[in-house]
Order: structure tokens, then sequence, then C-alpha cells
């Protein structure tokens, strides 16, 4: 295969990734597309500093490497670094996809899932309708001085039909979107479509403004996701603990960090937009617990972080794509089922909030939510439609403050959007989880 | 029928830092084709990476225009423009080891302080040529600094961060800027007893409202700025351009990605507080009959969309001391806010500053800035200015009133 040298850990990372895009706009065609593109991307490491290129010429992976090589300096001792000694060697062939792939559905087909849908979603509310049709399936090979050999595939395929609404001064958008791993799993009913119509509409006909403050707030499942991986998932990820021994102490696991009602888990075993069998250095996935019953319990590595913890990499480096380096990232984050029912969960709230979906979600010391529909919640029963800007709030508070956790927990992939962490983004990641019900959120 | 042929080249050299070492540099070349085919109302794309074979890029497109997306034949005249804007700023050998200086030298001015994230050298070569003769090239580089900056022993992912891009590199500047920021941030400052107060922040506010500004949204009624084109909305100083021109943008190519060239390299969305133009691709600007912006971006291969490159707000002042009278909040990190259907803005702000006379005094609390998107573009916009807070590079500063609530 490729000529690694002594002296050195080197690997190589090749994608072949097949993607296609479909937009209408109000009906009309306006992007068809089909991508297929090979990448490599090559790192040599020399025990002081790591080397990375990329190439999209598959011919050029030895030439790439050969170059990375002129940079660094042999290190007979490399094999003993402690980074070094945490790759894993698998040898392995896991072809999921392969005899399923989304390469295999005519284009027309998914054009016409799309058309149809789309003519069914109508509102005199809307003038501006888009509707998406996004697929990819990736074909991994991965190859490491130390001898891995892995060969694995992905993939996704989605859809998303987004309605622009306006009555009188007040607009709103809301898109209505599923991500499955199969193509014949993305029909919606024709209730589910008016369904969404129907709450957009009630919404922008009778949304109110909300008096901004502190309530208790019960969170839909997605939220509940965005809220994981905002809140926690990324305060999990290990390499903002580098080089800071005072960071460590504080993150001992052991440590009592959330309501001890609350279990978050990480993995990358699931089917869906989360799915890493093995991650962008070769390691095998795993099943994390970052919190269980609101204690710290594990943490999110890559090899260059599980040697600097002295811990085992938990297959969570990972890149968007074959021109950037793999870093510490999540896969599928969720909240463990509790065993409340969504109408207990709202039964105790004298005044509060019903937040049903989602817009997008930050998280460093304050976690922000911005919600797209939400809902007043009165006297143990949801009302009126609100127009919330934000929830925010500390995030160990707010982990503390969850009081009561659903048993319908949802595990949702995605196709558009996706994780940003500095300059990568999107990553492909799954989130979910139960509705979850705080006791006390700023809401604006 | 009229064809086009682009061609974008990319070299990138990124290092980054972790705990104030360099830990990895990575190099990127890379090279995107698009081939487009106009012909009876249709388009069709193809695109490559690497080294192109135009020729079947031709064949493939033009196959693509049985696919039926609409879009204009438009024809401009004959007209060439080549602009180098490159400017030395490393040779490659020395960008580890001036890095790793300028490193050092952070961890040893702010002890209490670790340093990461990216620091990279950036160039590109555009190239658009159409079968009416256009053909326009440009080639530009720039310096990018963004570093994460972490209080030793804090939870937090990151507690700061300082970013800014250059066409050139002062260690010194950098110095300066990032040991203002670290002295303000461990000098903490109890609230500030006013609720409506002046804040210094960036342009994230109006980001709430771009997509509002694209012609498809106004068009279908489903923008807060509905049947206001050409109408006076906003404050008469404020004007909202697209601003391609070499001297002020970096790495940035003078033409957007249909080939379109603005006089003086600017176009006017807000002039003087009126609402002029929306953005728009040609296919947008043709289908609702409105002036076309010059701001479509592409994907290698695909079809021509409105983008915001080089989006900018026209200075008011020449000096943040122009803007500010006394004392104001300066914003650093802010981030997940967003905007209701009415306009209504919350923006959490992580970390603030109060300002006064060219300094950061102290740290301030946590707190969250309310603003409705009107009241903020009329009797709340103060003003904007590029020189005032930062020695090093181009940052802009947007000040206007606000209120601030939640305080923590």
């Amino acid at each position: 295969m490729y000529k690694f040298r002594k002296g050195f850990y080197s690997d190589v990372r090749i994608e072949d990734r097949f993607t296609t895009q479909i937009l209408l706009q109000n009906g009309q065609l306006h992007e068809a597309k089909t991508t297929e593109e090979k990448k490599a991307f090559v790192r040599v490491f020399d025990g002081r500093m790591w080397y990375y290129t990329s190439t999209d010429d598959a011919n050029a992976v030895q030439q790439a490497l050969d170059e990375l090589y002129a940079y660094a300096q042999a290190d007979e001792n490399i094999d003993r670094h402690p980074i070094v000694a945490r790759y894993q060697v698998n040898k392995d062939v896991k072809l999921v996809f392969a005899d399923r792939s989304v390469k295999n559905v005519p284009f027309e087909r998914k054009l016409q899932l799309i058309a149809e849908t789309d003519s069914k979603l109508t509102s005199e509310l809307c003038n501006l309708k888009t509707a998406q049709y996004l697929d990819r399936y990736s074909l991994y090979e991965f190859y490491s001085s130390k001898g891995a050999d892995i060969k694995y595939d992905f993939q996704t395929c989605g859809v998303a039909y987004g309605m622009a609404f306006a009555y009188g001064e007040e607009t709103m958008r809301e898109q209505l979107s599923k991500a499955r791993t199969d193509f014949d799993a993305l029909a919606y009913t024709d209730g589910e479509l008016t369904g969404f119509v129907s709450r957009c509409e009630d919404f922008i006909r009778n949304a109110k403004p909300i008096v901004a403050g502190s309530y208790p707030v019960v969170l839909a499942p997605i939220v509940t996701g965005v809220f994981a991986h905002e809140s926690f998932g990324h305060k999990s990820e290990s390499d903002f603990m580098l080089g800071d021994e005072a960071m460590a102490k504080e993150w001992t696991l052991g440590k009592q960090v959330a309501s001890p009602i609350l279990t978050i888990r990480e993995s990358g075993v699931f089917e869906g937009s989360g799915y890493v069998p093995y991650d962008d250095e070769g390691t095998a996935a795993t099943d994390t617990y970052l919190i269980k019953n609101g204690i710290l319990s594990g943490r999110l590595h890559s090899a260059t972080t599980a040697a600097a913890l002295d811990e085992q990499p938990t297959g969570n480096a990972r890149a968007i794509s074959c021109d950037y380096e793999p870093i510490v990232r999540m896969t599928t984050t969720f909240v463990e089922n509790g065993d409340s029912s969504f109408e207990e969960l709202i039964a105790p709230i004298k005044h509060g909030y019903y937040v049903y979906s989602v817009k997008h979600g930050s998280g460093m010391s304050t976690f922000t939510i911005a919600p797209n529909i939400a809902y007043e919640i009165v006297d143990g029963k949801l009302g009126q439609p609100v127009k919330i800007a934000v929830l925010t709030g500390n995030v160990f508070e707010t982990l503390g403050l969850i009081d009561g956790i659903g048993n319908d927990r949802q595990l949702l992939s995605f196709v558009t959007g996706g994780c940003g962490k500095m300059e990568q983004y999107p990553l492909n990641v799954g989130l979910g989880g139960p509705h979850i019900r705080v006791s006390r959120m700023n809401v604006q | 029928m009229k064809t086009e042929r682009l061609t974008y080249k990319e070299s990138n050299r990124c290092l980054n830092v972790v705990a104030n070492k360099v830990e990895s540099l990575r190099i990127n070349n890379s090279t995107k084709n698009t081939f487009r085919v106009y012909d009876k109302g249709a388009i069709g794309v193809e695109g490559s990476l690497g080294k192109a074979d135009w020729d079947c890029l031709q064949q493939a497109a033009t196959a693509k225009l049985s696919q039926g997306i609409a879009y204009p034949e438009t024809h401009g005249g004959k007209r060439s423009l080549t602009v180098d804007a490159t400017k030395h700023i490393f040779d490659d050998k020395d960008f580890i080891p001036t890095i790793q200086h300028l490193l050092d030298r952070l961890g040893a001015e702010n002890p209490k302080f670790l340093f990461s994230n990216k620091v990279q050298l950036n160039g590109s070569e555009s190239c658009y040529e159409s079968s009416d003769g256009e053909h326009y090239s440009y080639k530009g580089n720039q310096f990018l600094i963004s570093l994460g900056i972490k209080l030793k022993g804090s939870p937090n992912i990151l507690d700061e961060g300082y970013g800014c891009e250059s066409d050139c590199f002062d260690e010194d500047a950098i110095c300066r800027d990032v040991k203002m920021i670290c002295d303000a941030f461990l000098s903490k400052l109890p609230h500030v007893e006013e609720n409506d107060v002046t804040v210094i922040g960036s342009f994230e506010p109006l980001q709430y409202a771009l997509s509002h500004l694209v012609a498809d949204m106004y068009f279908n009624n489903a923008s807060l700025f509905a049947d206001k084109l050409g109408q006076k909305i906003f404050n008469e100083k404020f004007s909202l351009v697209v601003n391609r021109a070499p001297s002020e943008q970096l790495n940035v190519p003078f033409f957007d990605a249909e080939g379109v060239v603005n006089d003086g390299y600017v176009n006017y969305i807000v002039k003087n507080g009126v609402l002029e133009r929306l953005l728009t691709c040609k296919r947008s600007a043709a289908l609702y009959n409105t002036a076309n912006l010059g701001t479509a971006s592409a994907a290698y291969n695909g079809v021509p969309m409105p983008g915001a490159e080089g989006l900018d707000i026209v200075n008011t002042a020449n000096d943040l001391s122009e803007l500010v009278k006394g004392k104001a909040i300066y914003l650093s990190d802010t981030g997940g806010g967003d905007m209701t259907p009415s306009g209504d803005i919350s923006m959490p702000v992580m970390t603030a500053y109060l300002y006064e006379n060219g300094k950061l005094l102290g740290r301030l609390p946590e707190f969250v800035v309310a603003v409705n998107i009107f009241d903020l573009l009329n009797d709340g916009f103060v003003g904007v200015t590029d020189k005032g807070v930062f020695d090093f590079g181009k940052q802009k500063h947007f000040v206007y009133k606000a209120k601030i609530v939640n305080k923590a």
C-alpha cells in the first residue's frame, strides 16, 4: 500500500464521498447536483509536531506523505510515544450501507419525493417555500504506519421543507425535516404535513410576547438534545483541558455536576448522522457515559488528549472532511430516559413555557437556545403560543435544576446544519433525549 | 448561448496552537473549476477538482441544460481586469518560528492565561472568463490570527478570544492588544447601574436581520422590511454596502461568482437610511425585476445564489472617541442570540468590558443585550468606525444604544 517511513508515526485517511442536493423554491427547480469527491488526508508525527496535508489526487498520496516527512525529524522511539502507543491497530471491513446505497436510488425518485410532498404543503399565509433533498454516501479507508487497515461506510439522506409565513407585520420561518439512513423512510403522511402547517399558522396568528424573566421550562426531545450537546457535550471534549493541570483537577471523574436524575451518553455506534464506527484516527467507537446519575463519569478523547490525561481514546477524533485534521468532537449525544410522561412533566407548573422546536443553540459558560415555536404553560396545561428569542442560563447551575425527565427518548439525525467547532463546520452529529423539565431558566 | 469558466486556487498554511505551543502545520493547496452554460432560459453547471479538462466540463454542463433549471442569460461587454493584491507577509520557513516567538511572548506577558487555536496564512487566485469576452482575475492573501484565551483553571472551554485579519504581521501590536484584553479580564467590575447603555459591538445583531434583505424573502412577503424598498426606514447615518474593493478587503476577489464588478467595487443596500437594493443573484434580480447587487456566491459545481461576501457598514467616524463620549460597554464575546418574528433581538453576552477613552477598564458580569432591530438602526444607531480599541488589523466597531437585562 503506502511506504511509511521508520522513525515517524503516519496515517492516511481517504474518503470517497457521494452527495446529492436538490432544491425547489416555490416548486421551481433551483439546484440539482450530484457530487463525487475522493480526497485523502495525510498525517506525519515525529514526536514533537504534527504535519498534515490533503490531496484530491488519489495517485499523489505517497508523494504527499514523502513531502511531509521532509518537514519532520525522525525519532527511533516514536512507537513508545504516549500518543502513538494509544493508536489502535484495527483491521476491519464494515460496509453497512453498500447494498442500500443512496447512490443506487435514481435521481428522478429523489426529485419526485420532494416535489410531491412540497405540493401538499400549502397555506394562505405562506408565499415562499423551499424543498430540499440531501444525501451522502461515504466510503472511508484508513491506513497507519502501525498497521491499521480499515474500510467502512457511512450514509444519511433526508428532506427539509421550509416555509416562510407572514401575518400582518409578523414573519416567521419553520422547517419540517427528516433524516434517515434509508431513502424509503423519508416520506411524510398527509396528517403530518397538515399538522405542521396548522401549527405554524396558529403560531404566527396567535403567538404573544412574553415578559422576560425566570420560569420553569419543559424542553421537547430535540431541544433536550441540543441542550445536552451545547451545554455539556462540548465541555466533555477534552482538548480544552490540554496544558491546564488545574482544569484537569477541576474535572475529576466522580464529581457531582448535575441533578441526580440526569444521565448523558455519547456514542458513535447508533445508525444515523452521528454514526462513527471508527474515528478519523482509526479508533473504534465506544459508549461513553458523560454524566451518570448526576456524576461526572467520562469524557471524549482523541489519542492526543487521552495521552495528556492518561486515559484511553474514545473514538471521538473527527474531521468534517479530508481537508482538515481530526479534533475531539461528539458523535451522538443524548439524555437517557426518565420515568415521567409529558403530562406529568407539565402538571405541576403554574406558569412556565414549553419549547417545541429550536432554531439553534450554543454553549460556553452560558448556554443559549433560540426557540422557534414555544407555548405558555398555565396551571399544568399547554396554553397560547409565545414568542421567545432565547433561553439562557449558566451551564452547571441549569444542569442542577433539571427536576423531571420524560420516558419518550428520541435519537435524531439531521442532513441540514451540523455542529461547529473552531474552523470546522458543519460536522454530522446525532442528538436527542426525552422531554425534560428545568425548574428555572432565563427566558427572553 | 453564453458560457462561463471559473477557476479558484487556494493555498493555506495553518498552524494549530495548543497551550501556547505550535502543535501542527497543515498545508492545503487546492484548485476548483467551474463551467456554466446558459441557453434558452436555462443553466447547466459542472465542476471539478484539480487540473481542469475544460472540454469534458463543457460537455457535462451542456448536458445538464436538460435538467430545466431556469436561469436568465445575461450578456456583458468585452472587459478585462487583473488585480494582484498579494503582500509579502512571511517566508514559509519563517512562519513557525515567528509564531512560536509570538506565543512565547504572549505566555510570558500574560502568565495566567493559555492561548490556543489557529494562525493562518491564506492565499487565493480567482479567475472568471465568459464567452462575451469578460476576463477578470484576482490574486490575494491574508494573515489570520484566531486565538482562544483561557484563564488557567477556569471551568470554561474558553474565556476570551482575540482574532483579526491583516496583510501584515506586527508582533508588538498583537501583544499590546492581547495584554489589554487579559489585564481587563482580570479586573472584575460590578454591573453598571444603568440599564439603557451605549454598547460597542460587532455586526452580530445585523446578522439576524440579513435574511430579511434577501430578494426572495422580500418579494414573497416574508421580510420584516416588506414594501419598504426605496423608503427611508433607518437612521440617515446608516449605510450598508457590499464592498469588494481590493484596497478594503483581504483575499476577496473584486468580482462576484457571476463576474459582476460594481462601480468602484461598491454597491449600496442601504444608503443614508434608504433601503435601495436587496441581496440578489442574476436569477432573483431578473425574477423580481429588481437591481442586481453583485454578491452572488456559488459552489464550484452549483447554481449561483445570493451571497453576502464583502458586506460592510460605511464608517461614520474616524475614531471611536468621536462616537463614544464618556463610558460605554464593549461586547467581546457574544453568541447564540436571535430575533423574534417582531424584530426583538436578545443577545447573551459572555464577556464584556467597561470602556472609556480608548481603554478597557475592567470586566463586567454576564448579561443579555435586548434591542429591537428597527430601534437599533434608527434612534439607537450611534455609528461605525474601524479605529478604536485595538492596534492590530482592522476591526470594525458598531456602536448602538441598547438595554442590558438579565444581569447575572
